[in-house]
């Protein structure tokens, strides 16, 4: 897990005038799943097609294997796509689809069949093989666009936001089955997506990206927890955003919000935001040591209510609870100093 | 639903059959007559006969002008492919400066007159020094077939994902190899359609070819030089095998996109 299987130094990609990618350095480790995160436009997809070889950067190296990457051509490289729209071949057969990569790299037909048959059986698609792409419904397309790609047992395999198109249950069931492909096969995966909740549940690791560059690279829990930006706290859910002083004294630090102060864990950098996810933030009596604020609003959300909680400078603070709060009531919020972080 | 007609439908009705025999009497007549027993186009029939047919298929100058017609349909269609289908998949995957104006300009001499293009073939081969006869009619007739074999692929091109090159390539296949095995398989209806089209096309065709063909004759120009002497039941005959031809064509052709979609 800790060898680098891909090393990206100082990759630059500018469309005319339009600079996509500024800058960008990553390394991809063997056999992780790597998820890069961003809003629409931020260049994760443009990384992607890059390591597959459809776009050339303006500037800067990567290395495979320690080998230079941008000269060899896409239909070379050992590195397969998934691509967002599927792209099956809409005249093949489900088999003939899995097995084309291996008819052009002209494997014995013999050991074609085996490992198409594999990769059937490991896809579920066994029943499926003889069916035109057209007779699948989308969660089918999907499984063979995957089962096309591993079968050439590459070293890397780029997902470009595979599931946007499937609907919520069976994109919770897709997330499973990749993350069990991956874990089965050892294949290290480049996962594009920018829907958070998806990121968080599939990776080992994942790189928020904004406006092409890089704002966090880290373990998915980290990323949520000890967001490194204001963008990338905002964009990982929701969270409360507290203004505030920090001031470090010997074995600990605090924040002093409203004039009062709250233990924190040691900051690097003096942080001028404290962030608070909602789920994080407590009730407690209002004349306990804390926050004080007016409930203001209850939105019914499915499992919990998300209330909103006004402070005494006006800010309104949201909280998850079970039940709804009686509107006017006020109310203390307190938090744990492990449970939050600065920026 | 109710059952019973309203007035407005029995008008509609009948106006529909009235254009239906506006449009297809003439062809019922001419297949009736090549049936027909006396030579003189009346009505009623003065009885049945296959004797126009037996004169028909001994008329040699006739033999001989259908099958010039199929030979140059023949050639002209494959070279209207061979050319047309490879630059349509050019244009299709380069990017270049002029193509928005190229797509339209390409499918003008299916739209301009018929006189137009071939006065103006006439005049460029007798340039370089083409003179009129076959090899005349022959380059004429690709052509303008480029100007209908060239928009067919090309949008069926365009209806393509984009993506399935995107994916052959990623797995392995030259651009060569994703021609053959992905986008040929992909656009085959559409050259099977086109070719079909081409072939009517060019047997009908007389405004071209008449510029061209010097002293060689295809079957409408044949044909048209026949009714000039008074028209003989056996023109009747000839009209009935092209009009059996041209149906089993579009039939064919329905078929292929039918099973297409």
């Amino acid at each position: 897990m800790d060898k680098k299987l891909i090393e990206i130094k100082n990759l630059k990609k500018s469309f005319g005038e339009n600079e996509i990618i500024k800058s960008i350095s990553l390394d991809v480790f063997d056999g992780e799943f790597l998820t890069l995160l961003g809003p629409s436009g931020c260049g994760k997809t443009t990384i992607l097609r890059i390591l597959a070889g459809f776009e050339y950067p303006t500037e800067g190296e990567i290395l495979l294997d320690g080998e230079n990457l941008i000269t060899i051509p896409a239909n070379k490289r050992n590195i397969n796509t998934v691509f967002q729209s599927y792209a099956l071949f809409p005249h093949l057969s489900v088999r003939d689809n899995i097995g084309y990569g291996m008819k052009i790299k002209k494997v014995p037909l013999k050991e074609l069949n085996e490992r198409v048959d594999e990769m059937l059986a490991l896809t579920s698609l066994e029943v499926l093989a003889n069916r035109k792409p057209l007779q699948l419904s989308g969660g089918q397309q999907q499984r063979v666009a995957i089962a096309r790609s591993l079968v050439n047992r590459p070293k890397v395999l780029l997902l470009d936001e595979p599931l946007g198109a499937l609907d919520l249950g069976l994109r919770k069931k897709m997330q499973i089955e990749l993350k069990r492909l991956q874990k089965k096969l050892g294949t290290t995966y480049i996962y594009v997506t920018h829907d958070q909740e998806e990121a968080l549940t599939i990776s080992d690791r994942i790189v928020v990206m904004n406006a092409g560059k890089i704002e966090q690279c880290d373990k998915a829990k980290t990323v949520y927890q000890k967001p490194a930006s204001k963008f990338v706290t905002e964009f990982l859910g929701e969270t409360n955003l507290i203004d505030g002083e920090y001031c470090d004294e010997e074995n600990q630090a605090y924040f002093k919000i409203q004039g009062r102060a709250y233990p924190v864990e040691k900051q690097e950098k003096k942080m001028k935001l404290l962030s608070v996810r909602p789920e994080n933030l407590k009730v407690c009596p209002p004349d306990k040591d804390g926050l004080k604020g007016q409930i203001v609003e209850n939105v019914f959300m499915g499992e919990n209510y998300r209330i909103g909680v006004q402070a005494a400078n006006g800010q309104v603070l949201y909280i998850l609870q079970k039940e709804p709060m009686n509107k006017g009531s006020v109310v203390g919020l307190t938090f744990d100093a492990d449970k939050v972080s600065g920026i | 639903m109710s059952k019973k007609k309203s007035g407005s439908t029995i008008i509609v009705a009948i106006l529909a059959v009235a254009v239906l025999l506006f449009l297809y009497l003439p062809i019922i007549v001419v297949v009736l007559y090549s049936f027909n027993s006396s030579s003189i186009s009346s009505f009623p029939m003065s009885g049945l006969t296959l004797k126009w047919y037996v004169v028909m298929f001994h008329n040699e100058a006739l033999i001989t002008a259908l099958t010039n017609s199929i030979e140059v349909a023949v050639i002209a269609t494959t070279l209207a492919i061979v050319i047309g289908v490879p630059s349509a998949y050019g244009v299709y995957k380069l990017k270049f400066r002029w193509k928005k104006f190229l797509e339209k300009v390409v499918i003008i001499p299916m739209m301009l007159p018929g006189i137009i293009t071939g006065i103006s073939i006439l005049s460029f081969l007798q340039m370089v020094g083409i003179i009129q006869g076959v090899l005349a009619v022959i380059l004429g007739h690709t052509t303008f077939l480029l100007g209908t074999v060239f928009p067919q692929i090309y949008t069926r091109l365009r209806q393509l994902d984009r993506n399935i090159e995107e994916a052959s390539t990623d797995l392995g296949g030259t651009g060569i190899q994703t021609f053959f095995y992905v986008i040929l398989p992909n656009i085959k209806t559409a050259i099977i359609g086109a070719a079909l089209l081409s072939v009517t096309l060019s047997i009908d065709e007389i405004p071209v070819t008449f510029f061209l063909n010097g002293v060689f004759t295809t079957l409408p120009i044949q044909i048209y030089g026949m009714t000039r002497n008074g028209f003989t039941p056996e023109i009747n005959a000839i009209c009935t095998i092209i009009l059996v031809a041209s149906v089993a064509v579009i039939l064919i052709s329905n078929k292929i996109s039918r099973e297409e979609a």
